[in-house]
């Protein structure tokens, strides 16, 4: 019963023939049990869901839905922290400005998500409440860093739920929970009172399970927000009205420097039909390739800025304003023991080789090195966009991987390229939705559509298309 | 502790932590595939190439009129701050 979409909820709700007590009553018998199976809430605001509850209306298409928020999105009163030790008791004095725009259509928070910490990891196993697992087979995960908001969708609890994207951070998770993953336009969403990773790159985001609530969802976030300087003033379409599955005249670019790196032979053969089936529905379709020695170069440089850019915002968290304070004789030993204390191993790493790049005597050869680099990648990219609407790729190359498996081979084509390819659109700022295309062994799969700047349209158009030609949308698991 | 360690564990201090000997070889480890990225981006010639600090030219206005918009209460301020004493967050002395 809980597994509705955004619309039919709506109609549902506003028609009178769903109660909406009985359906939220039912709703929270089924969080317990998935909470138990995935371990993907951080907070679970039953009693603030019931509040939201008795205000709505169910006028508006978001008004009385339920909604969950990665764990890094500020809300009043309510628990924030990042799945960190460093913020595990931090509860913010105001809204992000996107859970201000959802409360004002009326929605009804269900929880806070779990989330690799400081969104810094693509596995979710950094989070402080552990793991979070895979709905479809939960000896896997579910992908990171905003693994929490993906399980939810993907296992039906709850129509969608935001999450953040820094270099895959949505579209990574979602395709391995089989639900829809959009990277907005850099600029479309306002980030005001979201903990940041890192500036130039981070996005805010959603998950759905199908494209027509994506365009409900993004066209209430979209906007400019005064508190958020890099929010842009253009206007916001009516993604949702404007959207058809007519792509004849769309001209679809397949990145093969991307798709040559897929061993998988059943992904590749699922790659291959997805093609077909844009050709078949009338879209141009033709192969491009970016140059393979600037695409070896995605990781490196996103490994760089991203770390460099964390350690700086960062900064911020000493525990003395908020967050973890533990003991010491000099206010330095107050911060150094905090930091110390309050962050995993592995944030610790990334803060001290951030740190090292942009440290004077490295600064130019690591930092500006870096960014030089991310120049001629988007003059690359932005190449492709003179001759073609959208970029196709697959969104990896393998299904969501074992909880206990190994990493991968880092240096590999495979990994540098296939694994990590998604921040290309963070580092563009270009719109980026993942959409599930197939199962292999069980197990969701899923495609890229990289559009032009602020074309979030034409993204979902395609993505539209595709998922009536696939037939895959609303999919979700709630065994296994 | 070679030289490596040295540098890294200083610069942990100047990041504000402490590195443990226990902590010392992931973080190792970490580093020379750091260095690996440094040196796969040092065989890319950049030269006559600006650094991009963000995806694109903003449109946006930095400056805006010195008007009184969003605020907080001095509570709601000192409300996470875990030492706090007539009205400021406490701590250890600076001073001598």
């Amino acid at each position: 019963m809980v597994q509705y979409s955004i619309e039919e909820l709506h109609r549902l709700f506003s028609s009178g023939e769903l109660n909406p007590q009985d359906y939220y009553d039912e709703l929270f018998e089924e969080v317990e049990l998935q909470q138990k199976r995935l371990n993907a809430f951080v907070t679970i605001t039953k009693d603030k869901t019931y509040q939201d509850l008795k205000n709505a209306d169910f006028k508006d298409l978001l008004n009385g839905i339920p909604y969950v928020l990665k764990d890094n999105y500020n809300t009043k009163g309510i628990k924030t922290t990042a799945s960190s030790r460093m913020l595990e008791d931090y509860v913010p004095i105001y809204n992000a400005h996107v859970v201000d725009l959802l409360t004002k259509k009326g929605v009804c928070l269900v929880g806070k998500a779990s989330m690799d910490e400081l969104a810094m990891g693509g596995t979710n196993k950094s989070a402080l409440t552990g793991p979070v697992y895979n709905p479809w087979d939960h000896t896997r995960i579910a992908g990171g860093s905003s693994g929490g908001s993906a399980a939810l969708v993907g296992s039906g609890v709850v129509p969608f739920a935001l999450g953040s994207d820094t270099g895959d951070s949505i579209r990574k998770p979602a395709g391995f929970c089989g639900v829809v993953g959009l990277k907005p336009t850099w600029g479309r969403i306002s980030r005001y009172g979201v903990i940041p990773y890192a500036s130039s790159l981070d996005t805010v985001g959603a998950f759905t399970r199908n494209v027509r609530d994506m365009a409900i969802v993004t066209e209430t976030l979209a906007g400019r927000d005064d508190r958020d300087m890099t929010s842009s003033d253009k206007p916001v379409p009516h993604y949702l009205e404007n959207l058809t599955d007519d792509i004849k005249n769309l001209k679809i670019a397949v990145l093969t420097s991307v798709s040559d790196e897929m061993r998988n032979p059943q992904i590749k053969e699922n790659f291959a039909y997805v093609v077909q089936t844009l050709k078949d529905l009338g879209a141009t379709v033709e192969n491009v390739r970016m140059p393979t020695e600037i695409m070896r170069t995605l990781l490196p440089t996103y490994t760089i800025i991203a770390n460099s850019e964390a350690t700086s915002n960062h900064s911020c968290l000493d525990g003395i304003k908020y967050g973890n304070r533990q003991a010491g004789t000099t206010t330095d030993d107050v911060m150094i023991n905090s930091r110390t204390n309050g962050f995993g191993d592995h944030i610790k790493r990334r803060f001290i080789l951030g740190n090292l790049a942009l440290a004077t005597e490295n600064q130019e050869r690591m930092f500006r090195k870096a960014q030089r680099v991310r120049r001629i990648i988007v003059g690359e990219l932005n190449k492709i966009y003179e001759n073609y609407d959208i970029i196709l790729t697959p969104n990896g190359g393998s299904v969501a991987p074992r909880v206990d498996e190994a990493s991968d081979d880092r240096l590999s084509d495979e990994y540098l390229i296939l694994e990590n390819h998604l921040c290309l659109a963070n580092f563009a700022g270009t719109p980026s939705l993942s959409l599930p295309s197939g199962f292999v062994d069980g197990m969701p799969i899923a495609v890229n559509l990289m559009g032009r700047l602020f074309e979030e349209q034409t993204v979902f158009n395609c993505a539209y298309a595709l998922e009536n030609a696939l037939g895959l949308k609303n999919q979700y698991s709630r065994e296994g | 502790m070679n030289e490596t360690e040295m540098m890294l564990k200083q610069l942990g201090r100047k990041t504000m932590f402490d590195v443990s000997d226990e902590e010392m070889p992931a973080l190792i480890e970490e580093y020379d595939v750091f260095m690996s990225h440094v040196k796969a981006l040092e065989a890319i010639d950049t030269t006559g190439v600006e650094p991009l600090a963000f995806p694109y030219e903003i449109e946006t206005t930095f400056l805006r009129e010195d008007e009184l918009t969003y605020t907080i209460h001095r509570e709601e301020a000192l409300q996470n701050a875990k030492s706090v004493q007539d009205n400021q967050i406490k701590v250890p002395k600076v001073v001598g």
